[in-house]
């Protein structure tokens, strides 16, 4: 029986090459959609989870989007008076507030690590955002000659560098989250503000005292606490040289924009299933059509029903299979640039791809196909297998 | 021993204009019979056979296959039946596009668990049919007669107990004709009941019964 499934799809290669490509095209297409949405919207999400605070305290003045602040490295040079923190930290509502002090993004050439490195100074008392993605973590009060890596590998573990001719040990490192943390090098903010002072940095006001100021505060809220409440106890508040943006809302409105993007993908991507679930339909139905006399014929020297609705089946689905995997194989390595290119015409994070959604696209690329075949393949196997044998050997075209 | 009896069988095809190709027919099929059944075409002989073949449903009458009703069967079961013991040749040529004049040949012989694949017996067919030259040869690749060998073949293949032949002849020189009667008439030797519809009454002849079918009814002749 599998060699008759076999030979009968190689009989007729021309045909069966139509399947294929027919599966092969939607699957193709499925796959890369899927894929990408997958990766964005859980690139997205990853954020929104791994940036562990519900709002970021900032200068009122500071010309700075939210969505810069969250998702790239650029050194962003705004201070606010430490007092804030306290201010904040009397709202209701807050869990957790911990500053972050900017210092200045070293370029390429300032140690081992290559690429432009951002300091900034955090405090490893009240930290929530770092403490949740150490991949390695060596030592228990961090020291003031050491420093945490984000996004890097733990091969750097242990290792030293050199920041503005001082020797630093690195004593940490983070998974890498798709945000600006993977550019940045953790330290005391103390010793942050230190070497903010020491350096001629040019970026940094003179008229300030490193030490009476911090960049950014990070916040968390209670469970059940209102953010749009917590933003106007701040931006509404004159007294608070500060605003307030919330991470919830960034996020979400990234999460539409890719949302409706992908609707749109997504609509026209059913439009050309149905034409191939019609097509496919049409081609098994001529295929079952064809094979109608020979169908006769085998009922007559005992196969079952069962068997010749099977062994039709059995052919679509070899087809299918044969085309969901050449359409996914090709779909795979394409979702990449293509995911590239999207982000970057959107002004998007970077997404980083994991094996797992390549899986899961692979798998679904797969089912889908399979699925294509059973739909189309169905009725028109029902229809032959049911057929009275006089009939089908009757009525069968010779061929 | 009785293979097969159709008792008073009444078939019509209802298709606007009401046909009726076997008012009343019995037959009684016998172990080592080769009975012919003649007429003019048109008359209902292939009706018959596909109605003892149990691939046709009748109006009338009672059919029995092995001592069984084939009334009382169900699909499963007379597919089985028609597995295990019954061969056909159809007056059309009818064989699988897809596989080799041998790999038609093993189909048919171990279909639905018929028979052990037995390359011997087919090998011995194929030369019977002067084919050896052919075996892996594709239907399309065959003349007429040559497939017509092939479905002469393949009805033996399995030692059905009841051969169902439709104008075996059919595309067939003299000399091909004799041989594939004469084939018949060693399965009807060898314990089978064969059946053979044919217009033409010179390979008749050698048939141990032979009977005329005409306004639907089954006459023995001399
Ligand atoms: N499926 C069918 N539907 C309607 N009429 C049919 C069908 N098959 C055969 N007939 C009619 O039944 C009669 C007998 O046909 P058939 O058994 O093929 O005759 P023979 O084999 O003797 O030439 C013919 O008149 C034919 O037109
Ligand atoms: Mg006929």
């Amino acid at each position: 029986m599998r060699k008759l499934i076999w030979n009968n799809i190689a009989r007729r290669r021309g045909q069966a090459l139509l399947t294929i490509a027919i599966t092969a095209l939607t699957v193709f297409a499925f796959v890369l959609v899927l894929g990408i949405f997958l990766t964005m919207s859980q690139g997205l999400a990853q954020s929104k989870e791994r940036l562990g605070a519900d709002a970021v305290v900032l200068p009122r003045l500071a010309d700075t989007s939210a969505y810069e602040l969250l998702f790239t490295a650029q050194p962003e040079n705004i201070y606010m008076a430490e007092s804030v923190l306290e201010q904040v930290r009397c709202i209701p509502g807050v869990q957790q507030a911990s500053p972050q002090f900017y210092s200045q993004t070293l370029g390429g050439d300032c140690c081992s690590v290559g690429g432009n490195m951002r300091i900034v100074g955090f405090d490893p008392d009240t930290d929530f955002i770092l403490k949740p993605y150490f991949s390695a973590q060596a030592y228990d009060t961090l020291g003031d000659d050491q420093v945490v890596f984000g996004g890097s590998t733990s091969e750097l573990m242990g290792t030293s560098i050199t920041i503005l001719d001082e020797q630093f040990d690195i004593v940490g490192t983070l998974y890498p989250t798709g945000t600006g943390m993977d550019n940045t090098i953790f330290m005391n903010i103390d010793k942050a503000r230190q070497i903010t002072g020491d350096s001629e940095y040019a970026d940094f006001p003179e008229d300030l005292d490193p030490f009476e100021v911090v960049s950014v505060i990070m916040v968390r809220l209670e469970e059940g606490a209102d953010p749009v409440e917590f933003r106007d106890a701040i931006n509404l508040d004159y007294q608070i040289p500060a605003k307030c943006l919330l991470v919830g809302s960034t996020i979400s409105a990234l999460q539409n924009q890719l949302g409706s993007t992908v609707k749109v993908l997504f609509a026209l991507w059913i439009a050309s299933l149905l034409v191939a679930v019609l097509a496919l339909l049409g081609r098994f139905n001529a295929l079952a059509k064809d094979r109608k006399k020979e169908v006769g014929l085998m009922r007559a020297i005992g196969i079952q029903r069962s068997q010749v609705f099977a062994s039709i089946v059995g052919e679509a689905e070899v087809m299918a299979l044969i085309g969901g995997a050449v359409g996914t194989a090709a779909a795979l390595p394409c979702m990449a640039p293509v995911l590239g290119a999207i982000q970057e015409a959107f002004n998007l994070p970077p997404s980083l791809q994991d094996v797992q959604t390549i899986a899961l696209c692979g798998a679904a690329g797969v089912a889908l196909a399979l699925l294509l075949g059973a739909v189309a393949s169905f009725y028109p196997a029902y229809k032959c297998a049911s057929m009275d044998p006089q009939t089908a050997i009757a009525q069968g075209e010779l061929n | 021993m009785e293979i097969c009896r159709l008792e008073h069988i009444r078939k019509t095809y209802d298709t606007g204009e009401t046909v009726e190709p076997l008012s009343d027919v019995s037959l009684s099929v016998n172990s080592g019979d080769f009975i012919a059944i003649e007429g003019p075409s048109g008359m209902g002989k292939s009706t018959l056979l596909f109605v003892m073949g149990t691939l046709l449903s009748y109006d009338g009458g009672t059919l029995s296959i092995c001592g069984q009703d084939v009334a009382a069967l169900g699909e499963k079961e007379k597919t089985n039946l028609r597995s295990k013991t019954i061969g056909y040749m159809f007056q059309d040529a009818t064989l699988i596009q897809a596989l080799s004049v041998y790999d038609n040949l093993l189909f048919a012989q171990t279909v639905g668990g018929r028979l052990p694949a037995d390359p011997a017996r087919i090998q011995e067919l194929v030369e019977r049919m002067g084919l050896p030259e052919r075996r892996d040869f594709f239907p399309h690749q065959l003349s007429g007669g040559q497939r017509r060998r092939v479905m002469a073949a393949r009805a033996l293949i399995h030692n059905p107990k009841l051969v169902l032949v439709d104008e075996p002849t059919n595309d067939l020189n003299e000399e091909w004709s004799q041989e594939v009667v004469a084939m018949l008439n060693d399965a009807a030797h060898a314990g089978a009941g064969v059946v053979m519809v044919t217009h033409n009454n010179d390979h008749s002849q050698s048939a141990s019964k032979r009977y005329r079918l005409e306004r639907g009814v089954l006459e023995a002749m001399a």
